[in-house]
């Protein structure tokens, strides 16, 4: 027999008569724990199914409702000109009943000048 | 079963018939956490020593056998007995063993046996005191068995222990490390005569 290819015999032997490792029982029970929170099914997908549906639905709803919100707020050009004209006279008439920082009585008073005449006389008074 | 090694006796763990095991492995499928508890009781000392001597750091040992056991029990699904269970369970342990150490980047101190000896030289053992059948493993040497294992590349360490301790055959370690036969073979003859180097040196310093 080759004697070298014995003493290799030999060294996978002694390779195998190492002795043998034994995890502590504190491994096993963190190991018993990571295999039962694997072994809880996964969250199927028909329990998300009803959530997904909702939220979509309420997505779908607002984007189909945006551009129709949007043309009831924003005026259209004839619209708008015609808010701008009354605005406009609204403002010019309060600006003739502040006339030369007269109130009412004597903006009347001040009408009835007409009732001067074109010689310089005055019938009023 | 029993081994005796000098005073230390060592229990071994239960090994499952075939048909014993494909049921286990059965119920495994259908998510029984007791059976794949059985198939741990089986194999956890198998696979620890197994990484205890790929990763060196019993803390990364501890994490990584435990990966492997979570990782086949998610996976056992797709197990399709085309190799043994115990192939498939190495090959999980070695693949987490590899990806461990380049994480850490951990570089093992490889040691070629090319530099060491010349091509055809024999290894004979000159001190022939020295008899493996009959030596009692004293704790200081099993130290120097377990550095010079430690001190190989990872590549013939892992063909070593799959097959000196494990038993596995050339086939089966070609299957679960995905490399030829003949590559398992050369390997497992360069670590043999490593570990035959340290060993013998060992007994050298002992004797002189």
């Amino acid at each position: 027999m080759n004697p070298h290819r014995e003493d290799l015999e030999s060294i996978g032997r002694l390779v195998k008569e190492l002795p043998e490792d034994t995890p502590s029982m504190v491994w096993r029970s963190q190991l018993s724990q990571r295999l039962a929170a694997e072994q809880k099914p996964k969250r199927p997908f028909a329990a998300w199914l009803p959530g997904v549906l909702a939220a979509a639905s309420a997505a779908l709803v607002i984007v189909s409702a945006l551009p129709a919100m949007m043309r009831s707020t924003a005026p259209g050009p004839v619209v708008a000109e015609s808010w701008l004209m009354a605005d406009h006279t609204m403002l010019s008439s309060a600006a003739d009943l502040e006339t030369g920082s007269m109130n009412p009585y004597e903006a009347s008073d001040f009408v009835s000048a007409a009732s001067w005449t074109e010689d310089g006389g005055f019938e009023g008074f | 079963m029993d081994t005796c090694l000098g005073t230390v006796t060592v229990a071994l763990p239960p090994r499952y018939e075939d048909s014993a095991e494909r049921s286990i492995i059965e119920r495994c499928r259908r998510r029984d956490l007791e059976a794949f508890g059985k198939l741990v009781d089986a194999y956890q000392s198998r696979v620890f020593g197994f990484v205890r001597r790929m990763v060196k750091s019993p803390e990364d040992a501890q994490d990584v056998t435990q990966e492997v056991f979570v990782r086949a029990f998610q996976a056992i699904e797709r197990f399709d007995g085309r190799c043994t269970f115990r192939t498939w369970l190495f090959r999980i342990a070695h693949n987490l063993c590899v990806d461990r150490s380049r994480r850490q980047e951990r570089r093992p101190t490889v040691v070629s046996v090319h530099d060491m000896v010349d091509e055809g030289e024999e290894f004979a053992v000159g001190d022939f005191r020295w008899d493996p059948e009959t030596m009692v493993l004293d704790e200081e040497f099993r130290t120097i068995v377990e550095a010079a294992i430690g001190t190989m590349s990872e590549k013939l360490r892992s063909v070593l222990l799959l097959h000196d301790r494990e038993g596995m055959a050339y086939d089966e370690i070609a299957q679960a490390l995905d490399i030829p036969t003949g590559t398992v073979k050369s390997r497992l003859f360069l670590a043999r005569t490593h570990l035959q180097r340290a060993v013998h040196a060992y007994w050298q310093g002992e004797v002189s």
